[in-house]
């Protein structure tokens, strides 16, 4: 394969993508965190964090296309060669790390779920070997997957918000403040980090057509997953209500547990499961291709094909580190808010530098 | 010396008793060519020489008879007409010196030349003879004539007994040339090949050759070749007319609607089965000789001013670029032409219909004929291509549409449906409703064997009778059909080797793949039905999961001829109307869009302009 | 190299594999389902019995026609421990992924739950479909007695009891997960179906006498008086105070709850006739709407409203009065009107003097309050007592059975 992106990816690739990267978390242990945090006010710390966050995209959008070149390039033109190899490793670091995690919290899971006397080991190595063959293959390939198995997991998941709705009872919604919507304001502003996947459209923005492509992709993306998480997030509250809905470690298997129709369709929890591994594997390759892509671009190598099963064995044995399950979901806690040194500082520091250098529009401006 | 006679006693004796194995002389072995290294074309530098000697002795006998006839004419007296004979045979001579200066040459050499079609008729008959391996091959007939002209011209007809039509060699060739009795024209005066063509051949197909290879081509595919004496060229007349299959219905891909011939294994007719559904003048048909000893014909057709350029540019240049010795059937040059060849889904569409060819023709495809084969190739396709059935656009679509989502459950059933059973009956045992369970359970209770081992009994026994039945004679064709059912089937519960569900799940999975149109398609599924079976035994439906997800990225990152080969779901392009599920007939505007046509729009969006305009005997509008 | 990578990647794939064992796959016939647990205290202070019943799949018990199943009872300190010792018990490894009910004994629903509610939420094996029920007596005798006559399979019995038999309103399924978000939910107290073993002498024991103009008495399971066919009665519904049972609902009152809670289907009134105090009118009557519930606060005391829409079709009259037209049907629907109000409030009543708010209630004052630490802060569970209710039934009376007219026998 001549390079990593050939500059023909679409509209419905770009959505695959950032939603790949954006969505899983939905699926694993953050909504108990939000839940208990904001109570029935979450739909607005939702809210906040995608408008913030595409603001942000915005923004990045504007800086990548106001000097020519990639990200790296950018980076270096605007804040000097020793900021741009700094913003490019903390990315590297966060996108790196966000695999694993989802890695290490897919595969304790998936010991919860569907097969509980597997070795952990063996789920580890198995799940970093399949995200490690859909990296090689490309993010052609990756994107075009994702965008594939995309529909059958929205639709499993309203299947799943339909099917439990002899349980619900709409008064679990109220009050309707939650705890307060100050509290709510403040995580949404916290939380920016649960959409950070929505920056790799600025990483590969050369394979993107322009701008606008990318703007609408993240319109799109980040618009859809919202309204998915808010009709998540608004069921599993009616269904289980604030309390309860706090306690649980994976809220989506605990809704599709409770699925009961009738004598013949209960306990169906399994069939989930492959909709919810297919999510997790787009979700740990995307980040992955994104961290080995930035190492790429860094340190200008010519292909990215042989740094995949060296990334492969990187994250499976990161994602080994922690100790338990309780280690694990904190230290995804702090991820969480170091992300938003990632949303908020670097590209702030990014827009202004790339606004003086517009303003400035010297020929040859030092910066 | 001097046996006393107990040594010679004992020696009889010995004869006698001794067991004297029958003399017989030492059994074939296969054993390496000696000298090896050296191709059998090339000869060995003696017998080279040897040949080379011997034209040089033909010209100099030639030589010595010529010298004869003009010492006997100029004793005899002047004669115009003689005189002019000795003059064209004068410049016959001369040639053949000039060609003699060529073989000295050679001589001192040790490379091989490619002999030229030389002006002596002997000459030419001992190359023939040389390659074709005369007297010992008897299928090259050798057919020495005179052409009645002023001054006679002797000629020497080959052909390839079999491959050419005799009547037609009779009535096209030998009638003609030797039946001129009474015009006795002036050959030897103008371009002799020229005159027999133009004039004397009333044959279709006739045309001059000039070198040793078109001719050993033409002879080769059963056309008849002219030498003359004294001219350095040839005559190839088309008479081919071996005997062949005639046109039949299709013995793979049969249908209820459509046009009910397949094609057979001679090329030309093939082509003409194509262009006798499209009456095109765009149709273009290239040939291309493949194979360095077969020279197969392959013929390349598309619609010059719909099929993108590029694409066709790219399909020659592959097969152009074909070295290898004999292609026998399509399918070996699909697998020498396409991008992925260790890759089990079919990246062309092979099928024995000429309607499905013209077809995807229109669309903007490029079909590809061998000689030889009555399967022809389509490129590039997607895989929905493969789904979809000679007469899908025959019937309505709704009706087309059901039979097109139950092969794409087939498909997906034929890969899934055994890893899907060992994934939930092992693994997630609470997805099956209770009263289902305790009665499988309850059959499954006396089989000795786990899961996994009854699957593989019942594959390797569906399997075996697959195979049978494609071998087994016509009259016993029945007794498979009994035999399985029976003894597999329904032996194999009573007798507790594997459990009735297994039975069900199998004998499904079976049907399903036979729903399946393509049948290599059919067998890519087959295939990773395994490794589905695999992955279930070893992580249940996450396993599965998994490979579904590596499955459906390498699919998304293959492609048939540069079109992407999930297009136009997985780079999301226009679609045309047709790819999972159909649209009306009327409906179908555009050509499909990852072929990049010339031309993307095929139908006009009211393609029907009579529901515009008012009905006879209607009201105005 | 590519191919080389490939193939030392298999290679080390497929050992792993290997050498992992069979990651948990079991065979359908090495496991042994449990289809209904059960939960007694024990003879000492804190063991508690657990009775386990498991299906034997049909084929491999000795008699030929229904399934059997087989109940194992262990003794143990918890309910864990008790599950290690059914593996001990049972030929090959039990799972619970196909319990339907849960069963508990009176005295450990009265002690209370809380200790041993912890595995139900928290191992996966548990889920929160399964019904739970409390039984008169002990659940070890519930599961001896139990002996389904129309039904060939227990599991099948309690799934269709449970799923489908709530018809007229005289019990109400539970499933762990509602008496959990009942739990944990400070708007609502949980309850239970109530089930026992009738003696099946015939007679019976009423324990709601009947409301002025009804001529219904009220049961609680055990109590009913009948013979003949299945011990079992499902029957009313137990309350509990958080985690203790407080006392049972008998079944006309479970009507009334389930009216309340939307969840009637459709059932048979029996009303004193209004101009005949002699002779009864049936009428089938179902729900015409959800109940429009709401609950204000007056000057910090709760008031709720209960405004109750049912339809009805007249089944039997009696004394032959030509209640199907016009003003008489007004007169009927008045009397039916009465009555159930008077039930409801006597139910409500009737919880209220346990403070144990089953109807739920409280879920319909939450909109009143801005966040949810106003409404933790409020104790909804203790101020329930003092609510005043209002009851209003509005009865539609649509159709009358097959006669429009009953003539009179000269």
């Amino acid at each position: 394969m001549k390079a990593y992106h050939v500059g023909k990816m679409g509209i419905a690739e770009g959505i695959a993508l950032v939603f790949g990267l954006v969505i899983p978390h939905l699926f694993l242990s953050r909504l108990a965190d939000v839940i208990q945090e904001n109570g029935q006010l979450s739909w607005l710390t939702m809210s906040f964090y995608t408008v913030i966050s595409l603001v942000v995209l915005f923004m990045m959008v504007y800086v990548i296309h106001s000097v020519p070149g990639d990200f790296v390039t950018v980076c270096q033109q605007l804040v000097g060669n020793l900021g741009a190899w700094l913003i490019v490793i903390v990315y590297i670091c966060l996108f790196f790390a966000n695999s694993s995690l989802l890695l290490r919290q897919y595969a304790e899971y998936t010991l919860i779920t569907a097969l509980p006397k597997v070795n952990f080991q063996l789920v580890i190595v198995w799940y970093a070997l399949t995200t490690g063959i859909m990296c090689y293959l490309g993010i052609e390939a990756l994107c075009r997957t994702g965008y594939i198995l995309l529909p059958f997991m929205a639709g499993g998941l309203m299947l799943v918000c339909v099917m439990v709705s002899p349980f619900y009872v709409a008064y679990n919604l109220t009050p309707w403040q939650g705890n307060g919507i100050q509290v709510a304001v403040q995580s949404g502003i916290k939380g920016v980090g649960f959409n950070i996947g929505v920056l790799s459209l600025v990483f590969l923005s050369s394979a993107f057509q322009n701008g606008k492509t990318i703007k609408k992709i993240a319109l799109y993306a980040l618009g859809g997953s919202l309204v998915l998480r808010i009709t998540f997030m608004l069921v599993y509250t009616m269904v289980f209500g604030v309390a309860i809905g706090s306690e649980k470690v994976m809220p989506f298997f605990e809704l599709a547990r409770l699925v009961y129709i009738n004598q013949y369709i209960q306990r169906i929890e399994a069939l989930f499961i492959v909709v919810w591994v297919f999510i997790g594997l787009l979700a740990i390759a995307s980040s992955l291709y994104i961290g080995l892509y930035l190492i790429t671009v860094l340190l200008k190598l010519p292909t990215m094909r042989p740094i995949v099963p060296l990334g492969v064995m990187a994250i499976a044995q990161f994602s080994m580190l922690p100790p338990d399950i309780g280690y694990t979901i904190y230290v995804d806690r702090l991820m969480l808010q170091v992300s938003q040194v990632g949303i908020y500082l670097f590209p702030g520091i990014l827009f202004i530098m790339a606004l003086v250098k517009k303003r400035r529009k010297k020929p040859c401006a030092d910066s | 010396m001097g046996e006393s006679g107990i040594t010679k006693i004992a020696k009889n004796i010995k004869k006698l008793l001794v067991y004297q194995p029958e003399r017989l002389p030492d059994p074939f072995v296969l054993d390496e060519n000696q000298g090896d290294g050296k191709t059998a074309k090339e000869p060995p530098v003696a017998l080279k020489g040897v040949r080379e000697l011997e034209s040089m002795l033909r010209y100099a006998r030639r030589l010595a008879i010529f010298m004869e006839k003009t010492i006997e004419i100029l004793r005899n007296g002047q004669r115009p007409d003689k005189a002019e004979l000795l003059q064209i045979e004068y410049t016959a001579l001369e040639q053949q010196q000039g060609e003699l200066s060529a073989i000295k040459l050679s001589y001192n050499s040790t490379e091989a030349v490619e002999p030229a079609i030389s002006t002596s008729l002997e000459e030419n008959q001992k190359v023939i003879e040389d390659l074709y391996n005369l007297p010992l091959n008897k299928d090259v007939v050798i057919r020495k004539l005179t052409i009645p002209g002023q001054p006679a011209v002797k000629a020497m007809l080959i052909f390839m007994d079999g491959l050419a039509d005799k009547k037609v060699v009779n009535m096209t060739v030998l009638n003609p040339l030797m039946m001129m009795r009474n015009a006795r024209p002036e050959l030897y005066s103008a371009d002799l090949v020229n005159i027999i063509i133009e004039q004397y051949l009333p044959s279709g197909q006739a045309s001059r050759v000039g070198s040793f290879k078109e001719v050993q081509q033409g002879i080769n595919t059963g056309d008849a070749v002219l030498f003359f004496d004294g001219i350095g060229e040839a005559v190839t007349v088309e008479t081919k007319g071996f005997e062949h299959r005639g046109v039949d219905r299709p013995a793979t891909e049969q249908s209820v609607r459509g046009a009910q011939n397949a094609f057979t294994e001679v090329l030309r007719v093939n082509t003409a089965l194509i262009r006798s559904m499209l009456h095109s003048s765009d149709l273009v048909t290239e040939m291309i000789p493949v194979g360095k000893r077969g020279h197969t014909n392959c013929a390349v057709m598309y619609l010059a001013s719909i099929a993108n350029r590029n694409l066709v540019a790219e399909v020659r240049r592959r097969i152009q670029g074909i070295s290898t010795d004999l292609i026998i059937d399509s399918g070996i040059l699909e697998h020498l032409i396409v991008d992925f060849p260790s890759n089990p889904f079919p990246q062309t569409l092979s099928t024995e219909r000429p309607d499905r060819v013209v077809e995807h023709l229109v669309e903007g495809r490029v079909g590809i004929l061998l000689d030889g084969s009555p399967f022809g190739h389509i490129v590039p396709i997607t895989i929905f291509t493969l789904m979809h059935s000679a007469d899908d656009f025959s019937l309505h679509y709704y009706y087309t549409n059901m039979l097109r989502m139950i092969r794409w459950i087939g498909g997906f059933m034929s890969m899934l449906l055994p890893g899907i059973y060992l994934a939930i009956s092992t693994f997630h045992q609470e997805a099956m409703p209770t009263e289902l369970l305790l009665s499988i359970t309850a059959a499954r209770a006396q089989v000795p064997f786990p899961t996994i081992f009854e699957i593989l009994i019942m594959e390797l026994a569906f399997e075996l009778i697959r195979e049978g039945g494609l071998r087994i004679p016509g009259i016993l064709g029945s007794t498979i059909g009994i035999v399985g059912a029976i003894i597999l089937g329904q032996a194999a519960v009573t007798a507790k080797i594997v459990s009735p569900i297994m039975v069900i799940v199998i004998a499904v999975t079976g049907l399903a793949s036979y729903s399946i149109p393509d049948y290599r398609l059919a067998s890519a599924f087959r295939l990773f039905r395994w490794i589905f079976v695999l992955l279930a035994l070893a992580m249940g439906l996450v396993g599965m999961a998994c490979g579904f997800a590596v499955f459906t990225a390498v699919l998304c990152s293959m492609k048939s001829f540069g079109a992407p080969y999930l297009a136009p779901i997985a780079p999301k392009t226009t679609p045309g109307g047709d790819i999972i599920l159909r649209k009306a007939s009327h409906m179908q505007q555009r050509r499909p869009d990852e072929l990049n046509p010339q031309d993307d729009i095929r139908q006009s969006a009211v393609s029907r302009p009579w529901t515009e305009e008012p009905s006879i005997g209607g009201d105005e509008l | 190299m590519c191919r080389q990578l490939m193939w030392w990647t298999g290679l080390l794939v497929g050992i792993s594999i290997l050498l992992s064992g069979c990651n948990g796959a079991k065979e359908l016939d090495q496991r042994a389902n449990v289809i209904a647990i059960g939960l007694d205290t024990g003879q000492q202070e804190g063991m508690f019995t657990v009775s386990y019943q498991l299906a034997i799949p049909k084929g491999e018990s000795k008699g030929e026609g229904s399934e059997e199943a087989v109940v194992l009872t262990n003794t143990a300190a918890s309910i864990a421990e008790a599950r290690n010792l059914l593996s001990s018990e049972v030929a090959m490894q039990p799972v619970l992924a196909h319990a339907k009910i849960i069963v508990i004994g009176e005295a450990l629903a009265r002690k209370g739950l809380d200790k041993i509610l912890g595995p139900f939420m928290r191992y996966r094996e548990y889920r929160g479909t399964m019904y739970v029920v409390v039984t008169r007596g002990t659940a070890k005798s519930f599961f001896e007695q139990n002996k389904p006559a129309f039904v060939a399979s227990m599991s099948k019995f309690y799934e269709q009891k449970l799923a489908n038999g709530e018809e007229a309103g005289y019990f109400l399924s539970t499933t762990l997960h509602q008496y959990y978000a009942r739990l944990k939910s400070n708007s609502g107290q949980p309850y239970m179906t109530f089930v026992a073993i009738n003696p099946m002498t015939g007679e019976g024991h009423i324990s709601t006498s009947k409301a002025t103009g009804d001529k219904l008495d009220g049961y609680n399971a055990g109590d009913i008086p009948r013979q003949g066919g299945n011990a079992v009665d499902f029957a009313g519904v137990a309350m509990f105070d958080h985690d203790k049972m407080v006392a049972t609902l008998s079944t006309t009152e479970a009507r009334m709850l389930s009216m309340v809670l939307g969840r009637y289907s459709s059932g048979f009134i029996v009303v004193e006739d209004p101009l005949d105090s002699k002779s009864a009118v049936n009428v089938s009557l179902r729900l015409g709407s959800k109940p429009k519930i709401s609950v204000t606060l007056v000057e910090g005391k709760p008031m709720i409203n209960v405004h109750i829409l049912l339809e009805g079709e007249i089944t039997s009259i009696a004394s032959g009065i030509g209640y199907e037209q016009g003003s008489q049907l007004d007169i009927l629907e008045d009397q039916i009107n009465k009555t159930m109000q008077q039930q409801m409030i006597n139910m409500i009543k009737r919880t209220q003097e346990y403070n144990v708010d089953v109807a739920g209630f409280g879920y319909y004052l939450r909109p009143a309050f801005q966040s949810n630490k106003e409404f933790d802060d409020y104790k909804w569970n203790e101020k329930f007592n003092q609510a005043e209710v209002n009851v209003e039934v509005n009865t539609q009376i649509r159709r009358t059975g097959l006669m429009i007219r009953t003539v009179p026998i000269e």
